[in-house]
């Protein structure tokens, strides 16, 4: 948006001074990123839960098959829509980051408190993924490229890819194969098998099914696969929300 | 010596029309007024963090058994006060913004209307705090709660807490914060503001999902999925909250105006010449 420049004063300006206008918007910055902060850790953290909550709260739903594949392209509209709004109106490649570590600070601090301290889960059984790295190479592929079309591609199909990576070495150990009476398990169904949830029916109906399923082999590739193309598409649906919402700017209605 | 009745002392103290308050600059480093953040968020932090507590102590002892007499005692008393402490916060905050709003726009300084302005985006970062305590804090506690206990009631020791009392914090919140906009700054007051309107009723809406959520809950006690599609309107109006980030958009338009003088002015980026808010904000002066 370009600045009035030499157009005339419509007020008596607030302040008298360039170094007060400085002040001025400096602690309205200050104010505003902590806002957001707060903000995106109640909205990032809410549709999180109740989209892909069910894969993060546990660590025998982490499987290689659906948390894989749901959780990054799930979770790429937000991150655009935000990233359309920060970038085409503050030139700031910071959304997928910003909503990565809100969405971070707040399931950790949920699962310390509540899923362990109140529930009384073991934290091994209850850690939440990280989105970090998926957002900080979009945020790069938009500062790098400037382009959203380029950043979707590029980004938005990495975003896909590396969730996966970036959690491999959360999810690692409780990939180990152990026996449990004769049949083998992971060490996560394990755990799952010994905290019994009113989950678990549909753990056992959509995680505990198939044959190739429990520790990697190729599944693990075509999920990933699925999983950056299909994060290409919802950074679009992202990107039209978060271009819907710079329009209200100018949406002002006449009180009744 | 003039006799004033109280409320419209509180009136000409709602306009802020103390001079040497204004004529003193160091509030501009200031402008947004961290005593209203401090204060409210504190509050809100305090509050939640007892609920929390109570919930450590009582939820386990006293909260697994609807029928039992403890549950009765512990938890729909809690319930009923919480009840009456929204209605009386609520009566309170919105009363006394509308009491005190001023009633002439024509005498109002930039200054003053900075300082104002200031005081709206504090009331609104007390709201996203209590926004942030009740849709993730208390939201995802709920999930933790419910997948261990099954429900034999609505009311149950994390829905009393989440539902019943979070969700009507922000609402509260929410509202005192659209009040004193539409009554303290002019532009506000003059029209509405499509993103505002979302980013607060947005929110609101939560409250009647829960009415649908809990009748749903009433045919499927488990929960079997957090991601079942019974929670998929909590998603969907959690998308409302962004409309804080037309709001922003709209604040830096007015923030610039108020401190420049000068109108903002889009030429070349698809919106209109001026800001459009200029021009109707005057027909409230």
């Amino acid at each position: 948006m370009a600045a009035g420049g030499q157009l005339p004063l419509r007020r008596e300006p607030a302040a008298s001074t360039a170094e007060e206008v400085q002040e001025i918007y400096r602690w309205f910055d200050l104010v505003i990123a902590v806002l957001l902060v707060f903000l995106f850790m109640a909205l990032y953290h809410i549709y999180t839960m109740l989209t892909v909550g069910d894969w993060d709260f546990w660590t025998d739903w982490k499987d290689n098959r659906w948390w894989i594949t749901l959780t990054p392209f799930l979770e790429m509209p937000m991150p655009a829509a935000a990233l359309y709004i920060f970038w085409s109106r503050f030139r700031l490649p910071i959304a997928g980051t910003l909503l990565a570590v809100s969405l971070v600070l707040a399931t950790w601090l949920n699962r310390y408190v509540n899923m362990h301290g109140w529930a009384y889960f073991p934290l091994n059984f209850v850690w939440p993924a990280t989105l970090i790295p998926c957002g900080i190479v979009l945020d790069c592929t938009l500062a790098l490229t400037q382009s959203y079309l380029l950043t979707g591609i590029v980004g938005g199909f990495a975003w896909g890819i590396i969730f996966y990576l970036a959690n491999w070495p959360l999810i690692t150990p409780f990939l180990q194969p152990t026996d449990l009476h004769g049949v083998m398990a992971s060490l996560a169904d394990l755990q799952g098998y010994h905290y019994i949830r009113t989950g678990t029916p549909e753990y056992l109906r959509i995680i505990n099914r198939g044959t190739l399923r429990t520790f990697g082999q190729e599944p693990v590739y075509l999920s990933l696969a699925l999983a950056g193309f299909a994060s290409v598409l919802t950074y679009g649906i992202g990107l039209f929300i978060g271009w819907a919402f710079t329009k209200t700017q100018f949406a002002w209605f006449k009180r009744v | 010596m003039e006799t004033i009745s109280f409320v419209e002392r509180a009136s000409r103290l709602g306009q802020g029309s103390s001079e040497s308050a204004l004529s003193d600059r160091q509030w501009l480093r200031r402008w947004i007024d961290p005593k209203v953040i401090v204060v409210g968020s504190g509050v809100v932090a305090l509050v939640m963090i007892a609920c929390r507590v109570y919930q450590q102590v009582y939820a386990w002892t006293a909260g697994i058994d609807s029928t039992s007499p403890e549950f009765q005692a512990y938890w729909m008393r809690l319930l009923y006060a919480l009840f009456a402490i929204e209605a009386i916060a609520a009566a309170a905050s919105w009363g006394a913004v509308w009491m005190t709003r001023p009633r002439d726009f024509s005498k109002l300084t930039t200054a003053e209307e900075l300082r104002r302005f200031g005081r709206f985006v504090a009331i609104i970062f007390c709201y996203v705090f209590a926004v942030f305590w009740a849709g993730s804090f208390f939201a995802e506690q709920d999930a933790s709660w419910h997948q261990t206990v099954v429900r034999d009631t609505s009311f149950t020791p994390s829905h009393i807490i989440l539902f019943y009392f979070s969700f009507p914090v922000y609402i509260i919140l929410g509202i005192t914060a659209y009040l004193y906009g539409m009554t303290r700054l002019p532009r506000f007051a003059a029209r509405h503001s499509l993103p505002w309107v979302i980013a607060v009723a947005g929110p609101f809406m939560l409250l009647p999902v829960v009415a649908y959520n809990e009748w749903a809950h009433s045919f499927w006690i488990l929960e079997e999925r957090f991601t079942a599609p019974v929670h998929y309107w909590f998603t969907f109006f959690a998308w409302s909250g962004f409309g804080l980030g037309g709001l922003l958009l709209q604040a830096c338009d007015y923030l610039y105006e108020l401190v420049t003088g000068k109108p903002q002015t889009f030429v070349g980026t698809g919106g209109p010449k001026e800001d459009p808010a200029l021009e109707f904000e005057r027909e409230v002066a």
